[in-house]
């Protein structure tokens, strides 16, 4: 093989492995923008407090709320 | 008499959001305790089943608040268990007209105790279970699952039935057939003996003798002790890579 071939196998290489490296760089700048953007957009866990809504009437009659834990995901409604 | 509740809930470890909703909830009636524990499991695989699970768990919840109150004076139990179902009936067939309005699919399991001083009544769709913890372990709810259902009809054997692939199938949930047929069981409470209700990933990788000797009313018996369980437990299911949202809450009287 002469020094000519050699350098163009080379050369190829070099392209090459450039071009890996900016297409790959892309991908990764890419992928993290849509992890971001999901991150952002994900419906938070946190439980939604709903208020208290015993009528002033029941309460006059003795009603009392003890214990009130609603835990709901969404405020949405249907 | 005293009532003594509380709940807890996870998204789990691979979930991206809970669809699960959660209630507990007990009052002094004036001239005795009431209470409303419920677990209503969104349907994993279809779109919005945190809104299915949310809306059922409001309209009980509005219920216990807004008319529950006025209901007490002339307190019947044949009465409130019409009443139950048909409330079950009312949001299904809204949900299922909201669905094909919106085409989207949603649904969500339907299960609860209404307690009123030394009585109550189980209400239950899905595959959400109540057990009830004394001396043994009891479970107070009949799965509503094709395997199960297949079980009870000598078509499948118990064993068959824990590896069936259809296993998680449900044969009726709140919110995706036509009309649904809750099941709604009435009782006495009896002292002391711990209720809990759960979803089905909260005890796919616990075993019964898990959860009666973590639960048992020698074991757990304070508010305090009913929270710290549950999360012990949780943090158990997680650790055992369950990949459902997680929730249970716990009741128990004392009289």
């Amino acid at each position: 093989m002469t020094t000519g071939e050699i350098l163009v196998i080379a050369a190829a290489a070099a392209v090459f492995i450039v071009i890996n490296i900016i297409m790959w760089s892309i991908i990764i700048r890419k992928e993290r923008k849509a992890a971001a953007k999901e991150t952002a957009a994900a419906p938070k866990d946190d439980s939604i407090a709903l208020p208290d809504t015993v009528p002033a009437s029941a309460a006059e009659m003795g009603f009392r709320l003890l214990e009130n834990t609603v835990i709901i995901h969404t405020d949405d409604r249907i | 008499m005293k009532y003594i509740a509380a709940c807890d809930t996870d998204a789990g470890i691979s979930k991206y959001n809970n669809q699960d909703s959660v209630c507990v909830k007990t009052a002094d009636t004036g001239s005795g305790r009431a209470a409303l524990v419920m677990v209503c499991d969104g349907m994993g695989g279809l779109s919005r089943g945190e809104l299915a699970s949310a809306e059922v768990v409001r309209s009980f919840s509005e219920w216990f608040d807004r008319e529950l109150p006025f209901e007490l004076p002339d307190w019947d139990w044949e009465t409130a268990a019409r009443n139950v179902i048909s409330r079950l009936r009312r949001l299904n067939a809204m949900m299922v007209d909201y669905g094909m309005r919106e085409h989207l699919q949603l649904g969500t399991t339907a299960t609860g105790i209404i307690a009123v001083d030394s009585k109550f009544m189980t209400f239950h769709v899905g595959d959400t279970r109540i057990y009830k913890i004394s001396d043994k372990l009891s479970q107070l709810t009949d799965d509503h699952t094709f395997v199960n259902r297949e079980v009870k009809n000598g078509r499948m054997t118990p064993e068959e039935a824990k590896t069936d692939p259809r296993r998680n199938a449900l044969v009726q949930c709140v919110g995706v057939t036509a009309d649904i047929f809750p099941e709604v069981k009435l009782g006495d409470l009896e002292n002391g003996a711990n209720y809990m209700i759960c979803s089905d990933g909260f005890r796919h990788v616990l075993t019964e003798k898990e959860l009666f000797e973590e639960l048992s009313p020698q074991t757990v018996s304070s508010k305090k002790d009913m929270q710290k369980k549950l999360r012990q437990l949780i943090d158990t299911v997680k650790t055992r890579e369950e990949n459902d949202n997680i929730t249970a809450a716990m009741f128990r009287a004392e009289f």
